[in-house]
């Protein structure tokens, strides 16, 4: 795409990555019927931050953005946006524009004519609107498409022609609705890259639908994880992936062991019983009294097969149940007990070869890579 | 050559039927008007031509019928997105077979209907007498607007059901994107949504048209004797006048007159072109 500082020049040149907020959700809940699709969510949305809301399918992530659009009303809580309540505006009036999953382009116009829509809505001079569309669509790398019609576009060349539609009217926030679906993976990777580029480039916030794990670390500051209507977690990428809050953030971002234990000790280390080995694990404010029945999330790659007597810290005697080779590296399926089964994954060569399935082996990790969760 | 013969024998029942039913009679009939006592002649075409009476029946015919489809139109069209767009799904079923149902009822009936309910004692003139807007009853029946009534009520499902078709395959999700981009509801419809079914309604049109040009019963049972169109001229020249040779001409001219609004027709949509493709 583009030069960097066409970008900027485009929208102004507005200092990306302040922390004020440009979208405040407070206690947001919708339902449809008997069906709840938002369950009191509140979340700040930074100005010029790449947010991206997480999670499985009919989680609510898509209601959400659409309430945030105007395109549905709230049941309960407020949507501000850039400081005034936008309750009773209209999707037409408010500052935010969006980028729908089918991409929505008006089959009956031209390139230009879809990107220059948004603008003659605003009854801007003829002059402006040429300007402007010719800007953007030199921003998405379409200057040559101004006389084609959406169906003779490729997909990636629609995406970018939604881009511009969106972008051209200088939204406040950009709303994304899963927009990489339609493309094959390798046009998607391609396109995150100039997505993340272009939220660069524009410097305003962008909030971006998805159920791709992957997708998410790639293009986000943030990521708000999702699950049936409720806003489980929010953090930058590191922080979601090293101190999930739950089993299903765990489990949905990156793979995870989850142990079941009781708690022997509490304190700032917190030891839990596993099988009857002796766990320590950081208490980090998790509320955990002695006796009570904990959740222990794990990382495979922060499992190593020790020998005997190597302080690594926690250490569990298990079985090998099977040992996969993937090239680059392997991952070991491991059996604790009957009920407790465990994935580590290495990059080891030698120790993948002196491995073999019904071997005892002693798991190690060091304490701070554990963590308790919530069920 | 027997792959040839292969791949086009389906047609030939299909071409049998139409030679039969269409080609064969209107060969058999149309020389009439150019073969009188076995000589040729235009003598007939001179007569349909140069009579004034002949052209006020045509450009009567096309007259009430532009008027029966732009009334078709602009309550035909409200109706479609009605069903489609705003009836609550459990009703759609419903509301369909309430635009469909008079299909069902012979042309007859629907005409004659028509009388009970704008004759003298009739249900419209009942009505007003009642509520004292009116002191005698006035005439509706017998005019060229009882025809243009008679009419619309025949042909709207038709109209109907080519613009619901055509609407349904309008995703509503360009709506919500004309109103994101800044558009009122009006704006995205006008600009949006009316545009994209333009074909439909173009369709619909050309049904009703034709339909409305060639119509007998609704005419003959509610224009009276004075507002004839084509068909009841044609009609009245072969069955009562027995004067072939005159149906003939007549009906040839109507044919043509037919054949050139079918050609202006496609002229027309094939130039509309969404997307950079032609519709046909």
């Amino acid at each position: 795409m583009a030069v960097t500082l066409a970008g900027r020049h485009a929208l102004g040149g507005e200092t990306p990555r302040c922390d004020d907020a440009i979208i405040k959700i407070s206690g947001v809940s919708k339902s449809f019927g008997s069906i709840v699709a938002v369950d009191n969510v509140s979340l700040v949305i930074r100005r010029g931050e790449f947010i991206s809301l997480l999670g499985p399918s009919g989680c609510g992530k898509s209601t959400l953005l659409r309430m945030i659009a105007g395109f549905e009303q709230q049941d309960a809580g407020t949507i501000e946006i850039d400081g005034s309540d936008a309750v009773d505006v209209p999707p037409n009036r408010r500052p935010v524009n969006m980028v729908f999953q089918s991409y929505a382009l008006f089959p009956h116009l031209s390139v230009f004519d879809n990107v220059a829509f948004g603008l003659r809505r605003k009854r801007l001079p003829r002059s402006q609107v040429n300007a402007t569309v010719a800007q953007f669509l030199h921003l998405v790398g379409l200057e040559s498409l101004v006389g084609r019609y959406p169906a003779q576009l490729s997909g990636g060349q629609q995406q970018r022609v939604a881009l511009a539609r969106a972008l051209v009217n200088k939204p406040k926030v950009l709303l994304l609705d899963e927009p990489l679906g339609a493309l094959d993976l390798k046009l998607r990777k391609r396109m995150q890259v100039e997505l993340k580029q272009l939220q660069r480039d524009v410097g305003i916030s962008f909030i971006y639908v998805t159920h791709d794990q992957d997708e998410a670390l790639a293009l986000s500051d943030r990521i708000a994880v999702m699950n049936r209507g409720a806003l489980l977690q929010h953090g930058s990428c590191r922080e979601l992936y090293d101190r999930p809050l739950t089993e299903f953030v765990a489990n949905f971002l990156g793979e995870a062991n989850i142990i079941r234990g009781r708690v022997v000790e509490s304190g700032p280390m917190v030891v839990v019983d596993v099988a009857g080995h002796r766990i320590s694990v950081r208490g980090d404010g998790y509320a955990a009294a002695t006796g009570d029945g904990v959740l222990l999330a794990l990382r495979p790659e922060h499992l190593t097969v020790a020998d005997a007597g190597d302080g690594r810290g926690n250490q569990l005697l298990a079985r090998v149940k099977d040992k996969v080779f993937l090239g680059n590296a392997f991952t070991l399926h491991v059996s604790v007990a009957p009920d407790i089964s465990l994935l580590a994954r290495g990059t080891d060569r030698e120790l993948f070869d002196r491995l073999s399935v019904g071997q005892s082996v002693v798991l190690a990790w060091r304490p701070e890579d554990g963590r308790l969760v919530m069920p | 050559m027997t792959q040839t013969l292969r791949q086009i024998w389906p047609l030939f029942p299909g071409l049998a039927l139409l030679t039969m039913l269409f080609a064969l009679p209107l060969g058999l009939m149309l020389p009439q008007s150019i073969l009188v006592d076995g000589e040729l002649t235009t003598a007939i075409y001179r007569e349909v031509l140069g009579t004034g009476y002949y052209w006020s029946v045509i450009g009567r015919s096309f007259w009430v019928s532009f008027v029966a489809t732009a009334t078709c139109i602009l309550l035909g069209y409200p109706l479609a997105f009605y069903l489609v767009r705003v009836a609550p799904r459990k009703y759609k079923r419903c509301v369909f077979m309430i635009v469909i149902a008079p299909l069902f009822t012979s042309a007859v009936i629907r005409a004659m209907a028509w009388l009970v309910i704008l004759g003298r004692r009739g249900l419209v003139n009942e009505a007003l007498l009642a509520a004292g807007l009116i002191e005698e009853p006035l005439r509706l029946l017998y005019s060229q607007a009882a025809v243009i009534i008679g009419l619309v009520y025949i042909m709207i499902p038709f109209m109907v059901l080519t613009v619901a078709a055509v609407l349904e395959n309008v995703s509503k999700t360009l709506e919500e994107a004309a109103r994101d981009l800044g558009a009122t509801p009006l704006g995205a419809f006008c600009r949006v949504t009316f545009p994209l079914t333009l074909p439909g309604v173009l369709a619909g049109s050309f049904l009703v048209f034709a339909l409305c040009l060639s119509s007998y019963v609704t005419p003959a049972v509610l224009g009276g004797g004075r507002n004839k169109v084509m068909a009841m001229l044609i009609f009245e020249q072969f069955m009562r006048l027995f004067n072939w040779h005159l149906g003939a001409g007549i009906s040839c001219v109507m044919l043509v007159i037919t054949l050139v609004s079918i050609w202006a027709y496609t002229r027309a949509i094939a130039r509309r072109a969404v997307g950079g493709e032609a519709l046909l």
